[in-house]
C-alpha cells in the first residue's frame, strides 16, 4: 500500500546502509520512535533489489571493460606478430596461429563455464577467441598469398563468430557477428555488383532467431542498423543493375518504408514471439530512423531527384519481389495491429497515420510528378511530407505521455528543433537582410529554446 | 550434469571446426603449391600499403590484359562491344565475372600465354594449365576488345619496407621481373617466388 512508489526505486546500497546508521541515531537521541524506524525500515525493506540492479550494472561494466581489454590485447598481438612475421619459419607461424586460438579459447572456457571464477574475464577470452580465429585467417591468407575475393575472409570469419555465438549465447559475441556480417556485406556490396542475398538468409534464419532467443537489446539494435546499411547498398547495386544513376531518393524511400515496417512489426513481436523487452529499443529505432528519413525527404532538393530519376520499372525483378513483399507484410502488419493488437481509438488513428505514411512515400517513388510545366514552382510531395514530418512530432509526443518515456519526448523536440531550424534556413534566407535574418533567428532560438527546455523538463518531471 | 557436458563438448566441437576450417585453408594452398605444374608469368609490379599486413606488392601481368581478338574465345564479342559502346559497362562486365584462361608455353618462349577464354571450363592436354579468371572488366581500345582479368595472385607479402625497393626496380625497364606460379589440377593457383633478372628476390617457403 504505502510502501508502493518510486520512494526505493533507485536508491544504491550505500544510501540504504547510510540511513540504517541515521535511523540508529534518531531513534538514540529520541527523534523517533522503535515503531517509525521499523516504518521507515520497512519502506526500504527490499534493498536486495537494488542491490541486485547495483551488481548487474557494476557486472556488465566489468564485462564491457574485460571486451574492450581483450580487444587492445588481441589487437596487440596481431600487430606485433604482422611486423616479425617474415623471420618466422612457417610451421612456427601456423603454431602460432593454432595455439594462440587453442588456448584463448579454452582457457576462457575454463575461467567462465568450467570453474566459475572470473567469469567476466572468462567470456572476455572467448571473444577474443573469436578475434584471433579471424587474425588466423587472415595470416594464412598472407602466408600463402591467398587474395581470392577478399570478401570471403570476412565471410568465413562471421560464420566462425556465429557458432561461437550459438553455443555459448554471450551477447557480446553476437553483437561481434553482426558487426563481422555488416563489414563483410559492405565489401561484398560496395565492389562487385552483388546484392548479396546470403547475407539476408543469414541473418533471417540464424542471427534474428538468436537475438530473440538471447533478448539481445543491443543485438536487435545493431541488427536494424547492420540490415539498413544492406538495404542502402543493395539499393545502389539494383539501380545500378538496373543501368540507372542510383538516385539518394530512392534509398530515403526504401529506408522509410523498412523502418515502419519496423514499428508496426514492434508492436506485433510482443505477442507473437512474446518478446516485450524487445518493443521498447525497436520501437525507438524505428522512429529514430523514420525521423531521420522523413527529414532528408523535407527538402525540395530530394524531390527534384525523384524527378529526374528514371522509372522504377527499370528496377531488377528481385528488388521488385523484396520491395513488394516488404510492403505486403507492412500492411498486414498495420492490418494485424488495427483490428487486434491494439484496442482503443488512440492505437487506431496511429495504424491509420502509418498507413498515410506508407501511401505517401510510395506514391513519391513510383508516381513522381514529372510534368514541370504544370507544377512550376509547386511541390506537392515535399509539402505532403512537411506535413507528416509535423505530425510525426506531435504523434511521437503523445506517443511519450501515452508509454511514459522521455526518450520518445526528447526525440521528438530534438527533430522538431532541427526542422524548424532548416525551415528557417530554407525559406527566410533569401528574403531577409542577412544581419537581420541572423539577428532574428538567434532570438526566436535562444527564446524558443528556454520555452522548449522549460516544458520538456516540466514534462519529464511530471512522467517520473 | 549431462547438460553441461554437452555444452562442453559442443563447445569442444566449434574450436575444432575453425581450426579444422583454418588448416584446410592452409592446407589447400599447400596442396596446389607442392603438387601443381610450375609457370612463369611476366609481371611489372606495383605497389600499394597494407595497415594490417604490413607491406605487400601489387603484382600485374602480362596474363592480366588479355585481347580477346588474339585468343580463341566463346564470348559473344560483338555484343559486348555494342553494349560497351552504348555504355551498358555494367551489364558487360557482369557477364566477365568468371571465365577460364588456358595457358601454354609457345615452342622456345620463356612465359607462359593465354590462348583461349572461355565461359566453360575447356579440356586440359599436357603443357596446359587452366585459370580462372574473375572480376573481368572489358577494356575495349580501338578496336582491340581488352578484358582485365584478376587470378588472386595479384598480390604478395613481401618484408616490412622492401615492397617500394621491388616496386622501384621493377619500374627500370633493364631489370626482367617475373612470377613462379604452380597451378594444381583443379585450376587453384598460388604464388611460389619472385624474381628479378633470373634471381630470386622472394618465395613463400
Amino acid at each position: 500500500m504505502g510502501y508502493e512508489g518510486s520512494s526505493r526505486e533507485g536508491v544504491s546500497r550505500q544510501w540504504i546502509s547510510w540511513l540504517h546508521s541515521e535511523i540508529d541515531l534518531w531513534k538514540q537521541e529520541g527523534i523517533i520512535s522503535e515503531e517509525q524506524s521499523s516504518d521507515i525500515l520497512k519502506r526500504y525493506a527490499q534493498p536486495e533489489v537494488n542491490i541486485r540492479a547495483e551488481d548487474r550494472k557494476s557486472s556488465k561494466f566489468i564485462a564491457m571493460i574485460s571486451i574492450l581489454g581483450s580487444i587492445l590485447l588481441g589487437v596487440g598481438v596481431i600487430l606485433f606478430f604482422a611486423h616479425n612475421w617474415k623471420f618466422i619459419s612457417i610451421p612456427v607461424k601456423l603454431g602460432i596461429i593454432f595455439g594462440l586460438i587453442t588456448a584463448t579459447y579454452m582457457v576462457g572456457y575454463w575461467m567462465a563455464f568450467e570453474k566459475k571464477i572470473y567469469t567476466g574475464a572468462g567470456k572476455a577470452l572467448i571473444f577474443l577467441g573469436v578475434l584471433f580465429f579471424g587474425a588466423g585467417i587472415w595470416l594464412i591468407a598472407q602466408i600463402f598469398n591467398i587474395n581470392a575475393h577478399y570478401p570471403n575472409g570476412m565471410l568465413y570469419w562471421s560464420l566462425g563468430g556465429l557458432l561461437v555465438a550459438y553455443i555459448t549465447r554471450l551477447k557480446p559475441i553476437i553483437a561481434l557477428t553482426i558487426a563481422l556480417l555488416t563489414i563483410w556485406t559492405v565489401m561484398e556490396q560496395s565492389g562487385f555488383y552483388n546484392v548479396n542475398y546470403l547475407y539476408l538468409i543469414l541473418m533471417l534464419v540464424t542471427v534474428i532467431p538468436l537475438v530473440y532467443k538471447e533478448k539481445s537489446r543491443l543485438g536487435a539494435v545493431l541488427a536494424v542498423i547492420s540490415f539498413s546499411i544492406w538495404l542502402s547498398a543493395a539499393n545502389i547495386s539494383w539501380q545500378t543493375i538496373g543501368l540507372l544513376r542510383p538516385s539518394p531518393s530512392y534509398i530515403a524511400g526504401s529506408l522509410l518504408v523498412f523502418f515502419i515496417f519496423l514499428y508496426a512489426f514492434s508492436k506485433v513481436q510482443r505477442s507473437l514471439f512474446n518478446a516485450p523487452g524487445m518493443e521498447s529499443p525497436l520501437k525507438v529505432v524505428a522512429l529514430f530512423g523514420i525521423f531521420i528519413m522523413l527529414y532528408a525527404m523535407t527538402f525540395r532538393g530530394m524531390e527534384d531527384l525523384v524527378r529526374k530519376a528514371s522509372s522504377i520499372s527499370y528496377l531488377p525483378m528481385d528488388s521488385i519481389i523484396i520491395y513488394v513483399t516488404l510492403i505486403i507484410s507492412l500492411l498486414g502488419l498495420i492490418g494485424y495491429n488495427y483490428f487486434k493488437a491494439t484496442p482503443g481509438r488512440n492505437a487506431r488513428y496511429e495504424e491509420i497515420g502509418l498507413l498515410l505514411m506508407v501511401l505517401v512515400s510510395l506514391a513519391y517513388m513510383v508516381v513522381p510528378v514529372r510534368d514541370e510545366s504544370v507544377l512550376a514552382g509547386i511541390y506537392p510531395y515535399t509539402l505532403a511530407i512537411n506535413i507528416l514530418f509535423l505530425g510525426m512530432v506531435v504523434f511521437v509526443l503523445a506517443l511519450g505521455f501515452r508509454e511514459r518515456k522521455p526518450v520518445f519526448i526528447n526525440m521528438a523536440l530534438i527533430f522538431f528543433l532541427i526542422d524548424v531550424v532548416t525551415r528557417y534556413f530554407d525559406y527566410l534566407w533569401k528574403l531577409l537582410d542577412r544581419s537581420i535574418f541572423f539577428m532574428a533567428g538567434g532570438l526566436a532560438l535562444l527564446v524558443g529554446g528556454i520555452i522548449l527546455e522549460k516544458r520538456r523538463r516540466k514534462i519529464i518531471s511530471e512522467l517520473r | 550434469m549431462k547438460g553441461r557436458l554437452g555444452f562442453r563438448t559442443k563447445f569442444i566441437i566449434i574450436v575444432i571446426i575453425q581450426l579444422l576450417f583454418l588448416a584446410a585453408l592452409a592446407g589447400s594452398k599447400l596442396f596446389t603449391l607442392h603438387t601443381g605444374e610450375v609457370i612463369l608469368l611476366k609481371t611489372s609490379p606495383i605497389d600499394p600499403r597494407s595497415l594490417f599486413s604490413g607491406d605487400y606488392v601489387m603484382l600485374n601481368y602480362d596474363i592480366s590484359r588479355i585481347n580477346l581478338k588474339t585468343v580463341y574465345t566463346d564470348l559473344d564479342t560483338e555484343k559486348l562491344q555494342k553494349d560497351f559502346n552504348a555504355g551498358r559497362h555494367i551489364l558487360v562486365n557482369r557477364q566477365l565475372q568468371k571465365a577460364y584462361v588456358k595457358l601454354v608455353k609457345k615452342d622456345g618462349a620463356k612465359f607462359w600465354q593465354p590462348v583461349s577464354v572461355t565461359s566453360l571450363r575447356p579440356e586440359v592436354k599436357k603443357g596446359e594449365v587452366v585459370i580462372e579468371g574473375r572480376e573481368g572488366i572489358y577494356d575495349s581500345w580501338g578496336d582491340k576488345p581488352i578484358v582485365r582479368f584478376k587470378y588472386g595472385i595479384e598480390s604478395y607479402y613481401v618484408p616490412e619496407g622492401t615492397g617500394l625497393d621491388i616496386e622501384r626496380r621493377a619500374s627500370n625497364a633493364n631489370i626482367e621481373s617475373y612470377v613462379e606460379v604452380a597451378v594444381d589440377r583443379f585450376g587453384n593457383i598460388g604464388i611460389v617466388a619472385i624474381f628479378e633478372d633470373g634471381k630470386k628476390v622472394s618465395g613463400t617457403f
